[in-house]
């Protein structure tokens, strides 16, 4: 079924091979993307929501489509979507636009020891500036998921921010009810929830309204989309709390007596001039590529692959997976692990000689690695353009690159 | 070709020189790279302004400590304003290899950093 969707990928037929296994840092781009953009760009165009003329108007109801787009398919309003340059500017949007007016002295922020820098630095900073504290929630060592237990809510306790599915661990909750309990009570206790997207929109399971998070930041390009995209949920309950986080033209709607007055969501949130073109493209890949596959089925044989990917591992002496095992065989589409005695990086650069790429570091989580105790990690994703074949010449340049490095 | 190709980097991976910090060094250094955890530690000694003794330790990958032993071969034995002059140019030529990413570019240079910060604020 993946052969489907890879013809949509000049990647895929070019003779010089390469496996590209870090589509949990950025996925490859079908050409479709490209050639929107490229077709955009041969039109008059212009600013969305300015002007009055044709190509204006023109350039606006597409880009509303594609938000309306998004809405639908991740069941929101669309006053809740709003368009950011990617998922690090929608946690920075959020925090700014939040923190400024309901964060006082001595409240505190709740933060999962898995997130991801782009989630928690914004709210470090927003503490920083406010005089807050900061909380980190740990999960249990031996699963590595969390549970209720781990997060201890205070009245002094006003927001939490965690992810949806790790960067690194890949699944942190049993199941996604685990989270929606933990959303819902934290909302009963007037806690404001933030939560990481990145690794869990690109799959398309989610359904906002029955996550009910406050906000909920995604990057385009991690989904086929281009760099540059990103998409903030700003649930509707909360948009009476915040302030304009950057200002500029878009955002105002007129002056009262020299007072600024400024537009309703999504567009309080939207300042300056989008990237219009790229947002276009990054809609028509939504409607035009993805619906090609039949997703559930897809994420099922991804997984199915990862399963495969992490049996191979196993196998390995002195492996060490992150992550809980049993989870990541059954919803797993990135998988991360130690090799003892060699380091991440050695591993990563005779694959990257051989054309295999994997991500090697800490993956932008710092706080993780340092609870884990651990320095870099080798990590290997997979989305649906990933086929067996590729999974089965990728173990064997994995064991190749560990046997050269132990001969040493 | 793959840094694991390059016989010189290999062979000081495998057997690093000047591997030990020195007992009583007039400098000594340490420099990590945050973002995969390596750490080098570099000791120095000088008289009258020459580079006389040298001696390093380090926790990551071979690279990191393959480069800082190539490095120190390289130092021992100059003078200091020579040292402080050499670029990062100038290492990667003593390490046979122009080719390493930039990704892993900051590995190579950890004891480069380490010499040229204790030397610069001497």
């Amino acid at each position: 079924m993946s052969e489907l969707i890879r013809h949509f990928f000049s990647f895929f037929s070019k003779n010089d091979k390469e496996l590209f296994f870090d589509s949990a840092a950025t996925s490859l781009k079908p050409d479709l993307l490209a050639a929107t953009e490229q077709k955009i760009a041969s039109f008059a165009t212009d600013i969305v929501h300015r002007s009055s003329h044709f190509a204006g108007s023109q350039a606006t109801q597409n880009f509303e489509n594609v938000r309306q787009f998004i809405a639908k398919k991740m069941n929101a309003d669309r006053s809740e979507i709003v368009f950011t340059s990617g998922a690090t500017a929608g946690f920075n949007i959020a925090a700014l636009s939040w923190a400024e007016k309901n964060l006082k002295e001595g409240d505190e922020i709740i933060i999962s020891i898995a997130e991801h820098h782009s989630s928690c630095l914004p709210w470090i900073e927003a503490a920083r500036r406010k005089t807050a504290t900061i909380s980190w929630a740990k999960f249990d060592k031996e699963t590595y998921l969390f549970d209720q237990k781990d997060f201890v809510f205070t009245p002094k306790t006003k927001v939490l921010v965690v992810s949806a599915y790790s960067n690194v661990l890949g699944p942190i909750w049993k199941d996604q009810q685990e989270l929606y309990d933990l959303i819902s009570r934290a909302h009963s206790l007037g806690i404001i929830v933030v939560v990481d997207g990145a690794q869990q929109a690109p799959f398309y399971s989610i359904d906002l309204k029955k996550m009910d998070a406050d906000f909920y930041a995604f990057s385009a390009h991690k989904m086929l989309g281009p760099q540059g995209v990103g998409v903030l949920f700003v649930n509707k309950r909360i948009h009476s709390q915040l302030s304009p986080a950057f200002v500029g033209g878009g955002a105002l709607d007129y002056f009262f007596n020299d007072t600024p007055m400024y537009k309703k969501m999504p567009f309080f949130l939207e300042s300056g001039t989008p990237p219009v073109a790229a947002i276009i493209s990054f809609g028509e890949v939504l409607k035009k590529v993805i619906p090609t596959i039949d997703v559930d089925i897809e994420y099922k044989r991804i997984v199915r692959l990862m399963a495969q990917f992490i049996i191979f591992l196993k196998t390995i002496p002195g492996v060490t997976v992150l992550g809980n095992e049993a989870l990541l065989q059954s919803d797993g589409h990135l998988v991360s692990f130690l090799v003892d005695g060699l380091h991440a990086h050695d591993i990563a650069e005779i694959l990257s000689a051989k054309k295999v790429y994997v991500r090697a570091g800490k993956m932008c989580a710092h706080p993780l690695f340092d609870y884990l105790n651990c320095s870099a990690a080798l990590r290997v994703s997979m989305y649906w353009y990933t086929t067996e074949h590729e999974v089965v010449q990728l173990c064997s340049e994995i064991a190749d690159a560990i046997a050269r490095l132990r001969e040493l | 070709m793959a840094l694991i190709d390059n016989r010189l980097l290999v062979d000081h991976a495998k057997n690093p020189r000047f591997y030990e910090l020195l007992h009583s060094p007039s400098h000594q250094k340490t420099i990590k790279n945050m973002s995969c955890g390596d750490a080098v530690t570099v000791s120095l000694h000088l008289v009258d302004g020459i580079i006389s003794a040298v001696g390093f330790s380090a926790e990551g990958c071979m690279l990191c400590r393959a480069a800082t032993s190539i490095f120190l071969c390289n130092i021992k034995g100059m003078q200091v304003l020579n040292v402080l002059a050499l670029t990062e140019e100038n290492l990667l030529d003593m390490l046979e290899s122009r080719e390493i990413s930039h990704g892993r570019r900051r590995c190579a240079m950890l004891g480069f950093e380490a010499v040229q910060a204790m030397l610069g604020s001497s």
